[in-house]
């Protein structure tokens, strides 16, 4: 019975799911910089960089060309990761761990689509990169 | 070893005047949904609203665990919603100086602490020492991460010394659930009061860190 009325509280922690999605190769490198965060970014270069700050994805929403490598970079002081799905939905395209502020993981989208991915130790943090097909962004 | 860790926090605490209650109840209220634009506001109305709401953490939190392992169904329901409501208060306090972003990542962070507490409540009652002890080292964890962010946010709070005033936090309040799950009434309450004074020792720092980082938004 008391139990029982432990559960309402725990249902208060819900997060907003994101569509989950997945993307192809990825690999460790060295640190990048890049310009401040925004809202949502457009890229058509073959470079784009996501900070981590403050427990987000910064931007969280990217839309991209084709064949565009994706840096994620970790501004906090603890560990972060871009893990490719949701939570809910985890997928094995990439994963990569980033243990401590500096540290960045890249990835490079070689095919159309829209790709979630999120923290795998903070699953709240969450975004997501539309891919489009060479040629679709301006 | 935290002797020295509160020294450090002291010594971020700015000193300021004593705020009009009037005004410090009006930021109250604003933190707590009104829209609000940029405001000009001292740094003391910062710290007594910082004060208030996180005392009022402690407070709603120890109703709610009561209600819980007390099995009071409405009282916990309306508890936990009082909670809820305060956690989003201050995560719009948080969003009021950092933007909106860091606003939705500190309620999420802020609301992981306390289902890592619901989950040692449920250890508790269930008496259940492996669920309560992982819920003890979530809330370990959690510490890193809550000082990770606010030093990310704001390099005037360091994150060693506001890891070890998160764990100082989620000791005192296993000491309240520990006293209300065995039914000791008086070590309750004065683990209650405890844990609520040393919220003091959260909301002072980061007022004066925030304070120091916006001095023309928080004037001393």
């Amino acid at each position: 019975m008391r139990h029982s009325l432990l559960a309402p509280l725990a249902l208060m922690l819900v997060c907003a799911v994101a569509p989950g999605a997945a993307a192809l190769s990825g690999a460790a490198n060295g640190r990048a910089r890049t310009s401040a965060p925004q809202a949502r970014a457009l890229t058509g270069g073959a470079q784009a960089t996501v900070a981590i700050h403050t427990f987000g994805f910064r931007p969280d929403t990217l839309v991209i060309r084709a064949g565009t490598r994706v840096t994620w970079r970790n501004d906090d002081a603890i560990l972060h990761t871009a893990t490719s799905g949701t939570p809910e939905h985890p997928d094995s395209a990439f994963d990569g761990v980033m243990e401590d502020a500096g540290r960045t993981f890249s990835h490079t989208f070689e095919r159309a689509g829209t790709f979630s991915y999120y923290c795998s130790r903070h699953p709240f943090m969450r975004g997501v990169i539309h891919v489009t097909s060479t040629g679709d962004v301006p | 070893m935290r002797k020295t860790m509160l020294a450090a926090a002291a010594a971020v605490l700015v000193a300021a005047g004593a705020a009009g209650q009037a005004r410090a109840q009006q930021m109250r209220d604003d933190m707590h949904g009104a829209a609000m634009s940029p405001p000009a506001m001292s740094a003391a109305d910062l710290r007594v609203a910082l004060n208030n709401l996180l005392a009022e953490h402690v407070q709603l939190g120890s109703a709610a665990t009561s209600a819980a392992l007390g099995g009071r169904t409405a009282e916990f329901q309306a508890a936990a919603a009082a909670l809820d409501q305060n956690s989003v208060a201050l995560s719009k306090a948080i969003g009021l100086v950092y933007g909106a972003d860091a606003e939705s990542a500190f309620l999420a962070l802020w609301r992981r602490h306390i289902g890592f507490v619901v989950d040692y409540t449920q250890g508790v009652a269930a008496k259940d020492r492996a669920k309560a002890d992982k819920a003890l080292q979530d809330l370990t964890g959690y510490a890193r991460d809550f000082a990770a962010f606010l030093s990310s946010a704001n390099p005037n709070l360091p994150a060693p010394v506001v890891a070890e005033l998160v764990r100082t936090h989620a000791g005192g309040f296993k000491a309240i659930i520990d006293a209300q799950a065995r039914g000791d009434e008086t070590g309750a309450y004065r683990a209650l009061h405890d844990a609520v004074a040393h919220m003091q020792a959260i909301a002072d720092p980061l007022a004066a860190g925030i304070a120091k980082q916006f001095p023309k938004r928080f004037a001393m």
